[in-house]
């Protein structure tokens, strides 16, 4: 079996709101699968029905095990961040990784190593309330690394760190991403869409859109801006080649601007070069998922 | 593959958090002084009592601490799974391999010997210094404790099942000391009431006793107090309106019925306690 985590049909309201709208999905083992949505669109909920926390209708199998019926044994696989790293604060970094450690059987030296691979091994006698937010969010993802569980969930990992402590987390990631480990990772905004091997846009308790990040910016027609500098004198050669790709190209203080569709900027910096024009600058600024997820909320299913 | 998950660390916790809460170093105090009962310390020592003031001054120890008791269990209760649902740390506690059983079980567990922990030494440092204890009493003193552990622990049943099913913190601790307003101040005014205006009023009485906790461990544990049943003879103020009802009615099943009444509070209790929190959205 390649799915590690397998949801289907999900189904939770709170009192008469429906929060979640048949969801389904899978997460097959080694992939980082990023969920994406606006505030309120479902994601901590689904995460919370996967853990079990909320009585949901549907299913959801991790590894082959119903988290409904076997609870306990389904949550063995995973290893969870939480939103706000919430701990015991007047326990030492080993105490609390220990703590968690025996509710998830996992061994001292266990907790030893993964304290060693997030760098807290000098910290393990400070006190949690001590920690700053990044160093937080390490001790996170080494208690969720306990247990080697094949499936990790991070619920908005990176939204209460600051961009030093991103950045850190981020190489983390990388590394046991690398180890082979599978993700969901759930984020409204948050950069870590480089990390992910497919992207999931969820709004009003639906998937809008799914695939991998190039896909939905295709499905989407999304396209980048071009800033290139030019002499004066060149200005409606290169207004003439833009046309030809069907775009208007607007000219300021010797620089042209233009979007152009992703695969199509190799093809129009060729043209240039073959008029003869003389690019002096240039400045691509790429759309990414993040810019174009808004776009994507408000419009009707880009699924694959 | 990991290795079973053991949830004794986790009982062991949640006993020194609640060692550490200034509540209980609080009551501790305050129930120290209860216990001792200095002006019967003083008469002691002066030799002005009685050679068998023991079971008198035993009856009057219940009379003084019992309806102080629920004070411990229910504030510590009350904000015991909801300050971990407002916090966060229950999702993350739940997330892991524990069951939902296991973690309330841990958590009644580390309260119970915490607040265990403080009425026996309350009540051990009373025995031994205040009422010099000889070895022959040490079991009606012992009879008083367990009664005592009784009530805590329904106490605390009550308090969680409030911790369960609210939201907020200040609302389950509003909740706890309006039901220990209930249960000390409302109940005895509620059955003065009935005695003053109702006929016949021993129905009323008795039945008022039964839902009361606290009362039917006071009444219990002062007819403990006494060797033999002749409390209404030698000590009748002690047992109250109530307690003087309950044995003319009942007589000697009254011990019983009142103790089948605590066991029956405490097994409903953690009954529900058990199905509400199991079946419920944790956060």
């Amino acid at each position: 079996m390649t799915e590690i985590l397998k949801v289907i049909n999900l189904y939770k309201s709170f009192g008469k709101t429906q929060v979640l709208n048949g969801v389904s999905f899978a997460v097959n083992r080694g992939e980082a699968v990023l969920l994406l949505g606006p505030n309120g669109a479902g994601k901590t909920t689904i995460i919370k029905c996967i853990l079990g926390l909320l009585n949901y209708r549907g299913n959801i199998m991790v590894d082959g095990i119903d988290a409904k019926s076997k609870g306990s044994l389904a949550r063995a696989k995973i290893g969870y961040l939480p939103q706000l790293s919430s701990y015991y604060e007047t326990l030492t970094v080993s105490q609390h990784a220990t703590l968690m450690a025996s509710l998830k059987g996992a061994t001292k030296d266990e907790v030893k190593s993964a304290l060693e691979m997030a760098g807290l091994s000098s910290l393990k006698d400070r006190l949690v309330k001590a920690l700053s937010s990044g160093m937080r969010q390490r001790l996170g993802l080494s208690i969720a690394m306990l247990g080697n569980p094949p499936l990790l969930i991070l619920d908005e990992p990176t939204s209460n760190i600051d961009l030093e402590g991103q950045l850190e987390f981020k190489k983390l990631l990388e590394e046991l991403k690398e180890s082979g480990k599978a993700f969901l990772i759930s984020t409204h905004l948050s950069g870590l869409d480089v990390l992910s091997d497919r992207v999931m846009i969820l709004n009003s308790g639906r998937i809008v859109a799914q695939g991998s990040s190039d896909e939905i910016l295709n499905l989407v027609g999304a396209k980048d801006r071009m800033y290139i500098k030019i002499p004066h004198s060149q200005e409606e050669k290169v207004r003439i080649i833009a046309n030809s790709f069907g775009q208007q190209a607007e000219f300021k203080d010797g620089w042209i601007y233009l979007t152009l569709r992703t695969d199509d900027k190799a093809r129009f910096l060729t043209s240039m070069v073959q008029s003869g024009i003389k690019i002096e600058d240039i400045i691509v600024e790429q759309f990414s998922i993040e810019s174009e997820y808004i776009r994507i909320i408000r419009s009707n299913s880009y699924d694959k | 593959m990991t290795s079973e998950y053991s949830i004794r660390p986790l009982i062991f916790h949640y006993f020194k958090e609640s060692l550490r809460q200034k509540w209980l170093i609080i009551f501790s105090i305050i129930f120290f002084f209860l216990a001792i009962n200095i002006p019967t310390l003083v008469e002691l020592s002066a030799n002005y009592l009685p050679p068998d003031y023991l079971p008198v001054y035993l009856s009057y120890l219940v009379s003084l601490t019992f309806p102080y008791l629920p004070l411990l269990a229910l504030p510590m209760g009350a904000i015991s799974i909801v300050q971990e649902r407002e916090s966060g740390t229950l999702q993350y506690i739940l997330s892991t391999r524990i069951s939902r059983q296991g973690y309330l079980f841990a958590k009644l567990s580390g309260l119970t010997l915490a607040t265990t922990s403080v009425l026996i030494i309350g009540y051990g440092i009373a025995a031994i210094v205040a009422y010099r204890v000889s070895i022959i009493h040490y079991f009606v003193m012992a009879e008083v404790v367990f009664i005592a552990l009784l009530l805590n622990a329904i106490m605390l049943l009550l308090a969680t099942l409030v911790s369960i099913l609210t939201k907020r913190r200040e609302t389950a601790l509003g909740i706890a000391i309006a039901l220990w307003f209930l249960f000390s101040v409302v109940s005895s005014l509620g059955q003065l009431g009935i005695i003053l205006n109702t006929t016949h009023a021993t129905p009323y009485m008795v039945g008022f006793t039964v839902l009361d906790p606290p009362e039917s461990s006071r009444i219990l544990s002062v007819i403990g107090t006494q060797t033999e049943y002749n409390i209404l003879l030698t000590n009748p103020s002690q047992l109250g309106v109530t307690g003087s009802t309950l044995l003319s009615v009942f007589g000697d099943q009254a011990v019983y019925i009142l103790l089948l009444t605590l066991l029956v509070w405490l097994v409903t209790l953690a009954s529900l306690c058990f199905m509400v929190f199991r079946r419920q959205d944790s956060v």
